[in-house]
């Protein structure tokens, strides 16, 4: 009698420390996953982001929004249309693409620096609206220039030593021309395709004269340049922008441009963010 | 004898399968929500954000209030000095990086903060007759 419920109640035993060996193994697995969360699991994240064109592709956007840019109808801001008087106020340089080849240009524009209330910090932003409407293959494109800074924070930076030596530095040897009209080169292919969408093969000629003209701006000056500028350790944003040559933010955003007589032409708004920081 | 090899082999099988679906189904899910919210809640990715919502709100033609909550289980502190944003993570979690991070932005305000334990930022545009203004504030949303 007691040898069958000893044979009964051994299954049931044995099943019984089976499940509490599975629990067991169980809350070793638990423990472990506790341990990799708070002991060894250490999370990171890394963002891969081009900051130039970011910062300069929404500082384009604020300015097609400025009030002392845009055109004001019944007291509204019609965003994206610029007026000719007031860009005549804003700009530093107002004149031709092709006359981003001229040093006196260039540092006009860079020198005549403005603090507008928009800018990013340590930084000096090139503004450039262009008339794509006004483009003539030999003589360019209208354009308006300036340049916007923002405030300085880093201990011994003076925007203004650095924007005199960099217009200082601007240089027409054949070497410099060389790089430029590479510059140009890549460009006149991007302003091409912008140009046959504004109007057929005579807008394509006319776009490559606009693509030179940001060519010549983003090739202004080479490393060297900067070197001599005081600036030893170049950050990877400031390397970028001289050393790439091929900045999409150069590309712009679609503007409209609004003359005295109420005609508008069709434009661009190009802004070129160079960081220290 | 018998019975005791399909009770251990039960007992087995069921732990093994506990454990498979905690691999397959359970952990990824957890690990997903960890690096979805780690992802969204990071200390340069809030950052940049936050400079970028500031920079744009200049883009406005009208009256613009952008609220951004980035989490409600991470909290920051947070300042804007000379147009940077400067922000630190407070993260509950061990495994959380005590991160922080600085952005530049491109319109006013210059200066703002310091918010501390603060997770929803609310940047605000509004037209006068003097012209536009900007302000930045921060509070702790449960």
């Amino acid at each position: 009698m007691l040898l069958a419920q000893k044979r009964r109640s051994k299954g049931l035993a044995l099943t019984v420390s089976a499940v509490l060996e599975g629990l067991f193994f169980i809350g070793i697995v638990a423990l472990g996953y506790w341990f990799i969360l708070s002991r060894i699991l250490d999370i990171h994240v890394t963002t891969l982001s081009s900051d130039n064109e970011r910062h300069a592709i929404n500082l384009a956007n604020v300015l097609l929004s400025y009030e002392n840019l845009a055109h004001v109808k019944d007291g509204k801001i019609q965003r994206g249309v610029l007026e000719v008087e007031k860009l005549d106020k804003f700009a530093s340089k107002k004149g031709s693409t092709y006359d981003f080849n001229k040093s006196e240009f260039v540092s006009g524009m860079l020198e005549n620096y403005k603090e507008i209330g928009f800018g990013y910090p340590n930084s000096f932003n090139i503004v450039t609206v262009v008339d794509l409407d006004s483009c003539k293959q030999d003589e360019g494109c209208t354009t308006w220039a300036t340049t916007l800074v923002g405030p300085i924070s880093v201990k011994g930076l003076s925007i203004n030593d650095f924007v005199r030596c960099l217009s200082e530095n601007f240089k027409n040897d054949p070497q410099d021309w060389s790089r430029r009209l590479g510059g140009c080169g890549g460009f006149a292919v991007g302003g091409g395709i912008i140009g046959a969408a504004v109007g057929g093969p005579l807008g394509a000629a006319v776009g490559g004269a606009v693509g030179c003209g940001i060519g010549f701006l983003t090739t202004l000056w080479d490393w060297g340049d900067i070197n001599k500028c005081g600036i030893n350790s170049m950050p990877e944003s400031l390397k970028y922008f001289f050393a790439s040559g091929k900045f999409a933010a150069a590309q712009g955003l679609p503007t409209l441009i609004r003359y005295p007589d109420g005609s508008m032409h069709a434009g661009r708004i190009i802004v070129s963010v160079v960081e220290w920081v | 004898m018998k019975g005791l090899t399909i009770a251990d082999t039960i007992g087995i099988f069921a732990v093994i399968l506990a454990i498979f679906l905690f691999f397959t189904q359970i952990f990824p899910k957890i690990l997903e929500t960890i690096i979805d919210l780690f992802s969204t809640t990071a200390a340069e990715v809030v950052a940049r954000q936050l400079a970028a919502f500031i920079t744009v709100s200049g883009a406005s033609t009208h009256k613009i209030i952008i609220t951004y909550t980035p989490a409600k289980e991470v909290s920051y502190n947070v300042e804007g000095t000379s147009r940077i944003v400067k922000l630190n993570t407070i993260y509950t979690t061990r495994y959380g990086e005590k991160s922080s991070s600085t952005q530049p932005y491109a319109t006013p305000p210059d200066n703002f903060g310091p918010f501390n334990e603060v997770n929803t930022f609310i940047i605000t545009k509004t037209f006068s007759e003097e012209g536009s203004s900007y302000a930045v504030s921060a509070k702790k949303t449960e």
